[in-house]
């Protein structure tokens, strides 16, 4: 006997949880990867350069409240990811969770490049250049990523989890 | 076994001030308690906070304006099976 195709789903849920896990996760590749591995800039480097003991630790409560956010945000997105589970009306597919993801790591760039990097230029992404190539880099990254993300969530299945018909 | 001198040795050398974490008890800890206190934090807490704000307004944007789409077809899609 053939087994009946899953009914078509709510993308919302899903969609909307990888959203806010992109979110909190691109913040976290900022964070880790600018602040802490490469130290190109911190949070606050372009109004106090850490070139003293007290300009870094202060820079580096600051960065601590940033990945405050940033955790903050995950865990968020990690509850509305258990909430779609529980939703039998959910669309389920790693393509829509993947693109959601990218897209919401393409909008933290975006906003966060905009507003910290061009509006109140607290940092920048290569301090000691000041405003640079790097930035408007970073600015493309976003775009790249929320067109990527938007591309498959777009493309994915809207199929419900197996068994949730 | 012979104890391990290297964090002795590290106490012994370090200067004293050199000590600058937010509840440690020295002239640069007070200078970073000052620092992180001072008036223009306010505005640093802000550009912190900011990024998430914008983000946490586009979300329901997302939600309830760009998405009902994607259900409606989704719905579609649902009836067409």
């Amino acid at each position: 006997m053939e087994q009946p195709l899953p009914a078509a789903g709510d993308k919302r849920p899903l969609t909307m949880a990888g959203i806010v896990l992109g979110i909190g996760m691109g913040g976290f590749v900022d964070g880790i990867l600018f602040h802490q591995i490469l130290q190109t800039h911190n949070m606050i480097s372009a109004k106090r350069p850490p070139d003293t003991l007290v300009n870094v630790e202060v820079a580096m409560v600051w960065d601590g409240l940033f990945h405050a956010i940033t955790w903050t945000m995950t865990a968020i997105g990690l509850a509305m990811l258990f909430r779609a589970a529980r939703r039998p009306t959910a669309a389920w597919s790693s393509r829509l969770l993947v693109g959601a993801m990218l897209a919401g790591w393409g909008l933290f760039n975006l906003v966060e490049g905009i507003i910290d990097h061009h509006i109140l230029h607290v940092h920048h992404v290569v301090e000691r250049l000041g405003q640079s190539a790097f930035d408007f880099l970073f600015l493309a990254s976003g775009a790249v990523l929320l067109i990527a993300g938007i591309a498959l969530t777009r493309t994915a299945d809207a199929r419900r989890r197996p068994g949730m018909y | 076994m012979m104890p391990n001198p290297a964090p002795s040795l590290i106490r012994v050398l370090a200067p004293a001030d050199a000590v600058a974490c937010p509840l440690c008890d020295s002239d640069r800890a007070e200078q970073v308690r000052a620092e992180l206190f001072s008036a223009d934090s306010i505005l640093v807490l802000l550009a912190v906070i900011a990024p998430f704000v914008v983000l946490a307004a586009i979300l329901p944007v997302v939600h309830y304006v760009i998405q009902p789409g994607v259900r409606a077809s989704t719905a579609a899609a649902g009836r067409a099976l």
